[in-house]
């Protein structure tokens, strides 16, 4: 994984340890071993945004952002990608052994309440 | 060939009725003119119809072309926003395991996929599956994915799919679909059996398959029996016993 990748996901793992949300300061200064710049920061909480991972909302004048979803809801969402896949192949997975079955798949559709994967 | 065709229609409705109604001759021979006359009739309302069955198949070819392309086109965009949206997510809670050189996914569940990504594409586990799969059935399931991934066989598998997709009411395309699908599984299952053997890559699909769960609870899906009889029949008779009890 590239270098881009590692700094949304400090950032990203900041907000999930924070779940009323950050502003992009705060995240400066959880990330101060870092050493990020505040625009760096901005950058990649938009694009974050753009990936519909994080979220902000305006609070008095400055924009605090949030995670979209939790590690673990995450994690979730990527199996039931795979696990949906089974049946149609749009992510041309090549699975080892396709254990469960596109019943099982959509059960966890359900049970995820119908989030798009 | 059209172009000939239109060109002599036009011929017909133009200068030849006004040549032959001037004609000196037909004064002369009024039973031939008029016979000239009907066959003139006969003959325009045959190119105009064949004419219009030409323009009616081109704008049908046409019509037929151009969906073709955007069915193309949307299988490959839908393919790559797919894999582009698992991949970034893959980026924020897979961890990257140096040794084995696998991307790791924390889920109980058992699974090993390859994912297209570019020019290199990711040899994806779960933590399920390493704790399930023991050190040599690890190793044909991840010789089984690098094969996938080392011999590009996501393009194959993205080729037929856009192929059965631009044509779905043809079956024969669904079948090539599947029939590549299967070749590519049978080609990474022989890298597989190369690395480690058949006995482990038999063991790794069935426990695999079955979650290691004991006794006669799992049901594979008619391809990965087919992968299992396949790697069954390569093995001398006496050895295969001890597999499927």
């Amino acid at each position: 994984m590239v270098r881009r990748d590692h700094l949304e996901r400090a950032v990203l793992e900041s907000l999930w340890g924070n779940p009323d949300g950050l502003t992009a300061p705060e995240v400066v200064d959880l990330l101060a071993d870092r050493h990020l710049a505040l625009t760096t920061v901005h950058t990649v909480l938009d694009r974050l945004r753009a990936k519909d991972m994080v979220v902000r909302e305006r609070d008095g004048r400055v924009f605090r952002h949030r995670a979209t979803r939790d590690r673990e809801e995450m994690t979730a969402d990527a199996m039931l990608a795979v696990l949906a896949d089974s049946a149609d192949h749009t992510l041309a997975l090549s699975m080892f052994v396709r254990s469960v079955s596109p019943a099982d798949a959509e059960a966890i559709r359900k049970a995820l309440g119908g989030r798009r994967v | 060939m059209t172009g000939v065709f239109l060109l002599l229609l036009a011929a017909l409705l133009g200068p030849v009725p006004r040549l032959l109604s001037n004609a000196r001759w037909a004064g002369r021979v009024p039973r031939a003119a008029a016979i000239t006359w009907v066959v003139y009739a006969f003959v325009t309302a045959y190119l105009l119809l064949l004419n219009l069955v030409f323009v009616i198949s081109w704008l049908v070819a046409g019509v037929l072309l151009a969906w073709m392309i955007g069915r193309l086109v949307h299988t490959v965009l839908t393919l790559r926003r797919t894999q582009r949206r698992h991949q970034e997510m893959l980026a924020m809670v897979a961890e990257w395991d140096p040794g084995r050189r696998v991307h790791v996914i924390d889920d109980d569940r058992a699974l090993a996929y390859c994912l297209p990504n570019g020019a290199a594409p990711m040899v994806v586990v779960t933590r399920g599956c390493l704790e399930l799969a023991d050190d040599a059935e690890l190793r044909a399931i991840l010789a089984h994915e690098r094969s996938h991934a080392r011999n590009r066989h996501d393009l194959l598998v993205a080729g037929f799919l856009a192929w059965q997709r631009i044509l779905p009411f043809v079956p024969s395309c669904r079948l090539a679909a599947d029939a590549v699908g299967a070749a590519t599984e049978a080609w990474a299952d022989d890298a597989a059996v190369a690395a480690v053997s058949h006995d482990v890559t038999l063991r790794a699909i069935i426990r695999m398959g079955s979650g290691g769960a004991d006794g006669p609870v799992w049901d594979p899906d008619p391809p990965t029996l087919r992968r299992i009889r396949r790697l069954l029949d390569q093995m001398p008779g006496p050895r295969a016993g001890h597999l499927v009890r």
